[in-house]
């Protein structure tokens, strides 16, 4: 049932006060992102009253999309941006005794009716602190950079209703840095050419993400540093790959291993779903992939696709399914087709 | 649902001389002597984003987003 017909159901059936009761639920319950939305509309509206409602209007405005923002990644990626965002007004009385021994970073904030500065600035802070924390130190300095900036970018770039935050970023802050440090602006372009294929949070940050869960606790002697860089590359061609092109997509390193099965060429699909169950069982399995990842794109792969991954599911006991979706994915014609990706992890590998 | 949040701490910009009176340095900072520890850009109120204690001293940030993203993790 639509949220629509839901309202007026209980309208009908329950009277005006209980459909108000029910939208307060709604708002600071069921759906609290878009309960801010609400409030950040309201705290707006009142930003003639004075500085504290400026404050809230300014925290809110931030906070709603942010928020949103981070909910959405979590139905790509279970797990990788597990926190919201809170904007905590500091009391400018603070001693500088308690600054120093509460360690405050503080940043300032101010209040305009264009909150593009602010919102840029709450993001870039907010993902340079919130995406794969634990892996951070396992990784090159400048892949982490390279992420941060392109998450960045993608989070500024959902918030339609503030494009200019986005102009702002690219103009100000990554053209500026990638222009000079080749390093960087490769990292970036590799994250580009993934993340175009859906593979940049599905894969390379699940992928890091479990790297850093694995290894915390550990020193980092360089190896796990030359084998994530190793892995951009990899997922590079892949996400590159023109139609018909044969390559390796499985990646079978000491610290990552994973699997990518893709559901693609018509000669293939029509030999049916065993070459593709083989495969799975070839290197998820016997070759000790943690993780398999099954994509497709397309109406046709994506309902073979889904076969497979049922078939799949009741085949191997040893592999369990963690995630399943469909999503919007741009083909090498700029054409929007629907991508299909499934993932399972093995049981036995840690 | 609720989600836990990470909270980012914040001063309001009509707040900042009342901020600094209390740390000390509001007339370090008038003089224009307070750089970004980044950039090494001189801070003036139009361009100060962040403010943060690093081994018992206090140090700054100008607002550019590079800068910002420098920040210590808390």
């Amino acid at each position: 049932m639509g949220t629509g017909f839901l309202f007026l159901y209980i309208i009908t059936t329950f009277g005006l006060a209980s459909f108000f009761v029910f939208v307060l639920i709604y708002l600071l319950v069921i759906a609290p992102e878009k309960g801010e939305i609400v409030a950040g509309w309201l705290a707006k509206l009142s930003t003639w009253t004075g500085k504290r409602a400026q404050k809230t209007a300014t925290a809110i405005a931030i906070q709603s999309k942010v928020n949103s923002f981070t909910k959405s990644i979590e139905t790509e990626v279970r797990g990788l941006l597990p926190y919201g965002l809170k904007i905590k007004w500091v009391s400018p009385d603070i001693t500088k005794e308690a600054f120093i021994k509460e360690n405050k970073v503080i940043i300032i904030l101010s209040h305009h009716h264009n909150q593009d500065e602010n919102l840029s600035k709450a993001t870039a802070l907010y993902m340079s602190r919130a995406v794969i924390p634990e892996a951070r130190s396992h990784i090159d300095e400048k892949l982490c950079k390279a992420i941060d900036l392109m998450m960045t970018k993608k989070a500024l770039y959902s918030f339609t209703e503030a494009r200019s935050s986005f102009d702002h970023f690219v103009s100000n802050v990554l053209r500026p840095l990638t222009i000079n440090d080749n390093t960087l602006k490769d990292y970036c372009e590799s994250i580009e050419a993934t993340e175009e294929r859906g593979l940049f949070t599905r894969i390379l940050l699940k992928e890091l993400l479990e790297l850093g869960r694995r290894r915390a606790g550990t020193t980092e002697t360089g190896d796990t540093v030359f084998e994530s860089n190793e892995f951009v590359k990899h997922l590079k061609k892949i996400a590159e790959k023109d139609r018909g092109q044969n390559i390796d997509p499985n990646f079978l390193k000491k610290y990552i291993r994973m699997s990518v099965i893709l559901v693609a060429r018509p000669e293939n699909i029509e030999h049916g779903h065993k070459p593709y169950i083989n495969a799975v069982e070839k290197y998820g399995i016997k070759n000790g992939a943690r993780t398999i990842y099954i994509f497709s794109r397309g109406e046709r792969n994506n309902i073979f696709a889904k076969e497979v991954v049922s078939l799949c599911e009741n085949k191997f006991s040893t592999l369990a399914k963690l995630h399943e979706e469909e999503y919007p994915t741009t083909i090498d014609t700029g054409e929007i087709k629907s991508g299909y990706c499934a993932i399972f992890y093995s049981r036995k590998i840690i | 649902m609720n989600r836990q949040k990470k909270n980012i701490e914040a001063v309001y910009k009509h707040d900042l001389y009342q901020l600094l009176k209390n740390l000390g340095l509001l007339d370090e900072f008038k003089k224009g002597d307070i750089k970004c520890q980044f950039c090494k850009d001189q801070i003036n109120k139009k361009n100060f984003g962040a403010i943060f204690p690093l081994a018992e001293k206090i140090f700054f940030s100008c607002s550019r987003l590079e800068c910002i993203t420098k920040l210590p993790k808390k």
